[in-house]
């Protein structure tokens, strides 16, 4: 039976380019998942790459711009005995592959991880994304992390300076604004 | 070399409209994903859709989006084939505004008025609510490259296509 393999991957925050005027504010990245490999066995292995998204000015009303894409580099194989890295295909329980979201700027997202913290994150998210020596210099990985009820991938974000969150996979969940 | 394939789908569209919260119905869209159905032998990936009802809170554009609960298309005839080597493809949120959209939003615009005005007169009517029905097909591949496709909404006898938004690359349309 064929599998689907989900490996960490690692970004550079500095591949995000998002609008250079500072008052464009309400920041995220939208990831996606892209077909990198299909072994001749039938497993699939899927790729992430994101996309900068902002606002323009500080109004919640305006719509969101989209920036250019940046590629996810493979960290190492999808760990076979990793559930959330390697998933038997199941046609009765099919995955689905949507954007995941993981903002970066003042938003409050539904997502599992309690106000407080979540206020926390985006404060030293917002630090990252807004120091212009951080920015060039910082990476972060992707591990996958499968969301059960409802077949769909999402993923656990780790900055290299420590900071972590995770993504905000929508639909199903709500977006983050 | 290996081949991604997504059959045209039907979706149920009283099952989407029903979760709606009531009139006025501005501030609307449904979600587009796909779902991995099948790996053959030769590797070919069969797609299908699926789909989601979303709406704003007291029909407020100033309030977030509401996602509803998955609607699942099923298989209604032979599948499009991508003409291209499947790596490298993306897969994100296509997406079909329900309300008049900005200018510039999509290419297709008349189009899309068009299919909105039908969604209009059908979600007015409970008859032809509970007769109609969407359906994705011609599925194109857009440069990035992304998977996108027609959705066309058929009710007695008239029917009208539009076109969803890939967003991202595209910017969503609100």
């Amino acid at each position: 039976m064929a599998n689907i393999l989900l490996p960490p991957h690692v970004f550079n925050v500095g591949d995000f380019v998002y609008s250079p005027n500072p008052q464009d504010r309400f920041r995220k990245i939208i990831f996606q998942c892209d077909i990198r490999v299909i072994y001749p066995n039938g497993d699939i292995e899927l790729g992430l790459i994101g996309y900068p998204a902002w606002k323009k000015g500080n109004a919640i009303r305006e719509r969101w711009n989209i920036g250019k894409k940046a590629i996810g580099t493979k960290i190492k194989p999808a760990d076979p005995s990793n559930p959330n890295e390697t998933i038997p295909f199941n046609p009765a329980d099919p995955l689905a592959v949507g954007n995941n979201e993981s903002p970066v700027w003042q938003q409050h997202p539904v997502s599992e991880i309690p106000e407080q913290k979540q206020d926390k994150v985006e404060k030293q998210l917002s630090n990252i994304f807004s120091d212009e020596k951080k920015y060039e210099k910082i990476t972060f990985s992707m591990n996958s992390k499968i969301y059960k009820e409802n077949l769909h991938t999402s993923y656990d974000v780790t900055f290299s300076d420590g900071t972590t969150t995770s993504t905000n996979p929508c639909p199903p969940n709500q977006p983050g604004e | 070399m290996a081949k991604i394939k997504l059959p045209p789908q039907s979706i149920d569209l009283l099952a989407l409209v029903s979760q709606f919260p009531g009139p006025p119905f501005n501030n609307t869209k449904f979600f587009f994903q796909l779902e991995l159905r099948e790996v053959t032998f030769w590797g070919n990936l069969i797609f299908g859709v699926i789909a989601y009802p979303a709406w704003r809170k007291g029909n407020s554009p100033r309030e977030r989006w509401i996602i509803g609960s998955k609607v699942t298309g099923s298989d209604t005839g032979a599948p499009d084939i991508v003409p291209v080597d499947p790596l490298g493809v993306a897969f994100g949120n296509n997406e079909i505004l329900l309300w008049h959209p900005e200018k510039g939003i999509s290419e297709q615009e008349a189009q899309h008025e068009k299919f909105i005005y039908l969604y209009n007169k059908i979600i007015e009517n409970k008859e032809l609510l509970a007769k109609s029905v969407l359906t994705t097909g011609n599925v194109r591949l857009s440069k990035n490259p992304h998977l996108y496709y027609d959705v066309t909404l058929s009710s007695g006898g008239t029917s009208e296509t539009a076109l969803t938004n890939p967003c991202p690359p595209n910017q969503p349309g609100e």
